[in-house]
């Protein structure tokens, strides 16, 4: 509740700065540094000098230190993440006296910087003031520049605005370094699994559930408000929806047997899950305003992990009608479904891309879990991960990067969660440490 | 004062026999023999109910928790004290003189004489009646197994206030919504056959677990096959 508010003093406080760069000399042409559909461009150079702490004599000094370490390195890590820049080295960096008003541009050229991030932090009480600016170099502007004033919660959250802001500039596409994973862990080791909410870069962790039981699959709404998961809390598999805002929770599915597989359609008002009430696992859909169940497969197979085309027209989803598990999509309204995958045993746990063109799932090659994707149509298979086990793929609302979980750096079956590009480059692991991080999903922009 | 006493013969009969071995040893000093001390005159008083059991024929009133009206005597002493599922994590009680029980038992409750010897021993020192195991990814009763149910379908007809929770498992090879259907696919179709051998569905109740629960987390085929499983547990009659 408490980093509610202070988020929406952020956002405010962003608003009012960016207000007030608008005063500030622009270039009125908009220029596309990036173009983040060429397939390997060249990475821009780009200098981060190091916050400027205000006053220097302050007494919260090491507050004013830590918020500007946290903020340096939540950015750096944002602008290495997205693979368009090349961060030049901090000991070329020059020594120059930190003014905010004036920057010696050919200075910076002389050492390759395109680009150049500067800023200045200032901490009093509670009360955290950061003012950055991104710089071109070579025509010798501002890009952008925002002032953020905030408590001292989060600093990262500051970086990660302001990499949202740059990227915004300098691509035309909105960043994605303010949205968050949800996942499930085992943190203590202790066999059950909690639910587990981070920034996109698995810091800033925060534990949702904290009853004992199993709690599976969790999930984001559209509006990046709200989640449902399954639990075992009330003693079999239950589905419950948490307004992460106000905490409330309610139990929304709780048939006998089966109440998985929970997936919010993109408009928010209907529910696509597994029940097992007529005696084989099929595919629903729960239509959250009335509260009625509509089935949408009829066979004598197992029907299981539905995810929805970004316009709702469509589900797919993973089902043995065949024999073996393979993904199939149908109409959202019902009607036949069409088979989308035929290599492979064992294919599973589809997700849609939220630009609609691509699907990603998981299939067991030589007896792991490789991560693939397709088209939607279900052509031009391309097989994205190699080693260890791979499972559960999750979109980023820009399409551009897949969170799966990978047993690739341990010879038990503990997972962790990494992050690919749909190219298949671009592999990094989230730095969370807890057993078995499974099941992730990226939020939407938030 | 009774206790004060007993506990005098005991210390007296410790020291018989410290003195005993100490003679035994003596005598062979480079051998090791077994000794066997002298048979316990004085063992630990029976158990409440089975005086209770002498006293009354049947007895009524032998911790009677709510919820367990209705079960008598020995048949309540069999039934034990927890159900399966105050069991989970519990481990196994040590259970005296069940085979001259189990034997007064068929004399008394000649429902239970069909029921299988082993199975009355598992659920009294388990809570749970056999379980059952799967080929991989099949949901099918094995064959074999049919003979399996058909025993924890005697036992639950014997036992008619009880209920039973059937716990589907799958070993941990597949994605984990996939593996919840498929046990509890497993589960359904224990169910269903329970149901065939006439136990009402009312007192069933089927819960999927997927790969969740492992008995065994060990990654080798042996393992799996052991985690590839229905189990019974044995519930309560609800108050």
């Amino acid at each position: 509740m408490k980093k509610h508010i202070n988020i929406r003093r952020l956002l405010q406080a962003a608003a009012f700065s960016l207000f007030l760069a608008l005063l500030l000399p622009l270039g009125a042409e908009a220029k596309v540094y990036i173009d983040i559909d060429a397939p390997a461009g060249d990475r821009l150079p780009i200098a981060v000098q190091e916050l400027s702490l205000q006053p220097r004599q302050a007494k919260d000094k090491s507050m004013t230190d830590y918020s500007g370490k946290a903020i340096m390195d939540a950015l750096m890590g944002d602008l290495a993440f997205t693979g368009y820049f090349d961060i030049i080295d901090k000991e070329a960096h020059l020594k120059t006296r930190f003014s905010l008003q004036k920057t010696k541009f050919p200075r910076w050229r002389a050492i390759g910087a395109d680009l150049l991030v500067k800023g200045l932090i200032k901490v009093s009480g509670d009360e955290l003031t950061v003012e950055l600016r991104l710089y071109d170099t070579v025509r010798e502007r501002q890009v952008t520049g925002t002032r953020y004033i905030g408590r001292v919660l989060n600093p990262r959250l500051i970086a990660h605005k302001f990499a949202d802001e740059i990227m915004e500039e300098l691509t035309g596409q909105r960043g994605i370094f303010s949205t968050r994973i949800l996942f499930t862990a085992d943190k203590e080791g202790l066999g059950n699994k909690e639910v587990f909410i981070s920034d996109y870069d698995g810091k800033n962790i925060r534990q949702l559930t904290y009853n004992g039981a199993i709690n599976l699959s969790p999930r984001w709404s559209p509006d990046g408000k709200k989640i449902i998961y399954t639990s075992y809390k009330d003693g079999w598999p239950c589905i419950y929806m948490r307004d992460l805002i106000s905490g409330r929770e309610e139990r929304i599915s709780a048939k006998p047997g089966l109440n998985i597989g929970g997936r919010w359609s993109p408009d928010g008002k209907k529910i696509a899950l597994t029940l097992s009430i007529n005696k084989n696992p099929e595919l629903y859909i729960l239509d959250l305003g009335s509260r009625t169940y509509k089935r949408l497969t009829n066979n004598h197979g197992i029907d299981v992990s539905p995810t929805w085309s970004p316009d709702g027209e469509k589900l797919a989803y993973v089902s043995d009608i065949a024999g073996n598990p393979h993904i199939y999509a149908i109409n959202s309204h019902g009607g036949v479904p069409t088979r989308y995958t035929y290599k492979g045993k064992y294919n599973t746990t589809p997700s849609w891309s939220p630009s609609g063109d691509m699907i990603a799932f998981s299939r067991i090659k030589n007896g792991k879990f490789q991560i693939y994707v397709m088209r939607s149509d279900g052509t031009g298979e391309r097989q994205l991960t190699y080693n260890g086990s791979n499972e559960d793929p999750s979109w980023s609302p820009d399409s551009k990067h897949i969170i799966f979980s990978s047993t690739r750096q341990s010879d038990s079956k503990n997972s962790s969660l990494y992050v690919v590009r749909p190219d298949g480059s671009g592999l990094r692991k989230l730095d969370i440490g807890f057993t078995h991080e499974a099941s992730p999903m990226w939020s939407p922009y938030l | 004062m009774n206790a004060l006493n007993n506990r005098r013969l005991r210390g007296g009969l410790l020291t018989v026999s410290l003195v005993a071995v100490i003679i035994a040893c003596g005598g062979c000093a480079a051998k090791v023999k077994d000794f066997k001390p002298p048979d316990e005159p004085f063992q630990d008083p029976p158990p409440k109910e089975m005086i209770e059991a002498e006293e009354n024929g049947a007895i009524e009133t032998r911790l009677i928790k709510p919820g367990r009206r209705g079960l008598k005597g020995i048949k309540s002493f069999l039934l034990g004290d927890e159900s399966g599922e105050d069991r989970l994590s519990a481990s196994f009680r040590e259970v005296e003189r069940e085979e001259k029980l189990l034997d007064e038992v068929e004399r008394e409750y000649p429902e239970l004489a069909g029921v299988d010897y082993e199975l009355l021993k598992l659920a009294r020192e388990t809570g749970r009646l056999y379980t059952l195991y799967f080929a991989s990814r099949s949901v099918t009763i094995k064959d074999g197994h049919r003979e399996v149910i058909t025993k924890n379908g005697a036992w639950l007809k014997a036992f008619p206030d009880t209920g039973i929770k059937i716990l589907g498992h799958t070993d941990d090879e597949g994605t984990l919504e996939y593996n919840l259907a498929v046990s509890q696919a497993r589960a359904d179709a224990v169910e269903s056959f329970l149901i065939d051998l006439g136990i009402t569905k009312e007192r069933i109740t089927a819960i999927a677990f997927g790969e969740e629960r492992p008995v065994d987390k060990r990654n080798i085929e042996r393992a799996r096959a052991k985690n590839r499983r229905v189990e019974f547990l044995i519930v309560f009659p609800t108050k």
